[in-house]
């Protein structure tokens, strides 16, 4: 029996919460330490305030294989500042009440991962207040160990669907994520990006197969896309473009107020037109 | 056969660890490499390249002058140094260049340290009319100029990366990148037996002609095995090649031998990840990893580029656990000193990488047998370092 405030139950909390307010679920994603801890702290802070529904906060690793020139940037910034798992979790723990209610999942690569051991991870995961973990170069078929690490901790895995995914293994992915299933939204890596491809066969597909919450994510930029995909999942995912937008200010002081007030806009992008509200399959 | 050989396991390494948008098409390159490796055409196709266009069988040269007063075996040298473009990775790029052309793809992609790979890609793709674009560090380009002419010159794309350490692991991930959003027309040609499964098989599938020509060419002119069988491990392609033919042979000694650099007791000093590093996931396969205790890849340091990369072949990792290989370490001065006394001695000038492997040899043959046949795998010429040395780092004797 997982209790009611568990992990999960928070993370599922969210997005019903969006769903009644007619809205996709806000996520914002920022890497732990970019460009220091001191900074980050506050940027975390101000996504927080600019409207996040669940925040996905990047554990750097020096070799990001999914993630393009922003977030691999970010990241190399983040370890140079010294920045690790611990430091990452310990970052969660002393924001505290500033993060309000809004689940924190963690996005890193497995080699952190098993070097501090799944099954500690997990551990310290639960102990800081972190609801999941994204892992990206862990597919289905390596997933189990990680999976099962996590839920025993009542903490959710996430899993993700490409364009390339063939149906039948979308539906088996879908199956096997908990918390969400992230669908990305093209071919390649992280990255801000014009346009969104066509993937609302793929989101229908994975409807009829799991009622876990569908977030799409990789590549989503304008508040043009986050209206477009709001109308269709249950979230948004927005990375790079908030690395970006932190990044291009000449201070931190700047960056805190940009990235908050680009968090509002995407925000209000995740309300739905009532006109498309109506198409939507809720994932109650 | 262990439970886990469907999925590309060596014993408890290998795998799959990629991003979702990978698993398709690394399952379509799968699926095609099962079909041609079953196919005797496509082994025929292969073999006239390499007989008419790389100039294969490449000779086994037993040495008569190394060593020769001191007790010992002589060693016999493979000569990968002899094929076109000077080194084995010809053999790996043609393969998985035809390939390609058998899965329809009009685009090659390649990641390269030295650039041995880049040159050998860009040959290939010159040979089988498809356009190249090869990922390499910018400190890499600098350091290895001439093989970014090379490549340049033989009609290819040479695309600078400034990530990192703008090495080999720089440029391996950018390629990486790259593959995930062009696969559907694009050919990946990883250089090494790493990453990934299926490359760390499909590589070794094409390098195991190293290792099938000198068993049978040790039974044609030595009349018998070698005693032991000594290749250099990067990535770990040559090695691996060489390894494959004598695996079943119980009685023949193999060895594989990395960089030690300036010493094995620092990250960063040495690219010796069987020997000093610990087990890890790098580049899409669990395996033996240089990294720190935070699992951050290390830095890496080798006198040869080849050789400089923070992993090794998840088939090199099983073979070690298993005992089947033992794994040394031989530092740059030297892998050096070989480099120099082989091309005095011989009058052959081999890779840098290839000098570890001959610089360990002759620290174990003291303690062989002097009847002992020793087979070191040669795996390519200096020539591409000799401009480097030339130009005074570090000076020669």
């Amino acid at each position: 029996m997982r209790p009611s405030f568990g992990p999960e139950a928070l993370v599922s909390a969210a997005f019903s919460r969006c769903s009644r307010q007619g809205r996709a679920a806000f996520l914002p994603f920022l890497v732990a330490g970019d460009p220091n801890p001191l900074v980050s702290k506050e940027l975390l802070a101000a996504v927080a305030r600019g409207g996040a529904d669940l925040l996905e906060l990047g554990i750097p690793f020096s070799d990001p294989l999914a993630d393009g020139p922003a977030i691999a940037s970010a990241s190399a910034r983040a370890l140079a500042g010294g920045m690790s798992l611990a430091g990452a979790l310990r970052l969660v723990r002393d924001l505290g009440k500033r993060l309000g209610e809004i689940p924190v999942l963690g996005f890193t690569y497995y080699n952190v991962l098993l070097t501090h051991g799944l099954e500690s991870t997990a551990q310290s995961f639960a102990a800081c207040g972190l609801c999941g973990v994204i892992v990206p170069d862990v597919p289905l078929e390596e997933s189990g160990p990680l999976r099962s690490a996590f839920a025993r901790y009542g903490l959710v895995v996430p899993m993700l669907v490409s364009p390339t995914t063939p149906p039948d293994r979308a539906v088996r992915i879908a199956q096997a994520a908990s918390g969400f299933v992230y669908v990305v939204s093209r071919a390649g890596v992280t990255g801000t990006h014009a346009g969104i491809g066509e993937i609302r066969a793929q989101i229908e597909l994975l409807r009829r197969a799991t009622a876990t919450p569908i977030v799409v994510g990789f590549g989503v930029s304008h508040v043009r896309a986050v209206r477009q995909l709001a109308a269709q999942a249950d979230g948004v995912i927005v990375g790079s473009a908030l690395v970006e937008c932190a990044a291009a200010a000449r201070d931190s002081v700047e960056a805190i107020e940009a990235v908050a007030s680009r968090c509002r806009e995407l925000a209000r992008g995740c309300l739905r037109q009532p006109a498309v509200a109506g198409n939507l399959a809720a994932s109650e | 056969m262990n439970g886990h050989s469907s999925r590309g396991y060596f014993g408890e390494f290998g795998g799959r660890f990629v991003p979702e948008v990978l698993v398709e098409p690394l399952r379509a390159l799968e699926t095609a490499m099962d079909d041609a490796f079953g196919d005797p055409a496509f082994w025929e196709e292969y073999r006239l390249v390499l007989r008419d266009y790389v100039g294969r069988p490449t000779p086994l040269t037993a040495l008569r002058n190394l060593d020769a007063e001191s007790s010992g075996p002589r060693l016999v040298l493979k000569r990968e140094d002899c094929n076109h473009t000077g080194a084995h990775k010809i053999l790996n790029a043609l393969g998985q260049g035809l390939l390609a052309k058998r899965m329809n793809k009009v685009r090659l992609i390649a990641e390269t340290g030295a650039g041995q790979h880049g040159v050998a890609t860009a040959t290939a793709g010159a040979l089988l009319r498809l356009p190249v674009e090869v990922y390499m560090g910018s400190a890499d380009m600098e350091r290895q100029a001439l093989n970014v002419y090379l490549m340049r010159l033989l009609g290819a794309t040479v695309k600078a990366v400034d990530a990192g350490a703008r090495t080999l692991k720089d440029a391996t991930n950018e390629a990486f990148r790259d593959y995930a959003a062009t696969a559907e027309h694009t050919a990946y040609v990883v250089g090494s037996a790493v990453g990934a499964h299926p490359y760390p098989t499909l590589v070794r599938g094409f390098a195991r002609t190293i290792g099938d020509e000198a068993r049978a060419q040790c039974l044609e002119q030595f009349g018998r095995l070698p005693e032991h069988v000594v290749a250099c491990v990067g990535g770990g392609s040559n090695a691996i090649g060489a390894f494959a033919a004598f695996l079943e042979d119980q009685q023949v000694g193999l060895w594989g031998v990395e960089a030690g650099g300036v010493g094995l007791d620092r990250i960063g000093d040495h690219a010796a990840s069987l020997s000093a590093g610990s087990i890890g996931v790098l580049h899409g396969a669990r395996t033996f990893v240089l990294m720190d205790e935070e699992g951050q890849i290390g830095a890496t340091h080798s006198v040869s580029a080849g050789l400089d990369y923070p992993g090794v072949g998840p088939e090199h990792a099983h073979l070690k656990s298993s005992g089947r290989v033992r794994y040394g370490a031989v530092s740059d001065d030297e892998a050096l000193d070989a480099f120099c006394d082989l091309a005095r001695a011989e009058g052959i000038v081999p890779a840098l990488e290839s000098a570890h492997a001959i610089a360990f040899s002759r620290k174990i043959r003291q303690k062989l047998d002097p009847e002992a046949l020793v087979l070191v795998i040669c795996s390519g010429r200096g020539d591409k370092d000799v401009a480097r040395l030339a130009l005074g780092a570090p000076a020669l004797r």
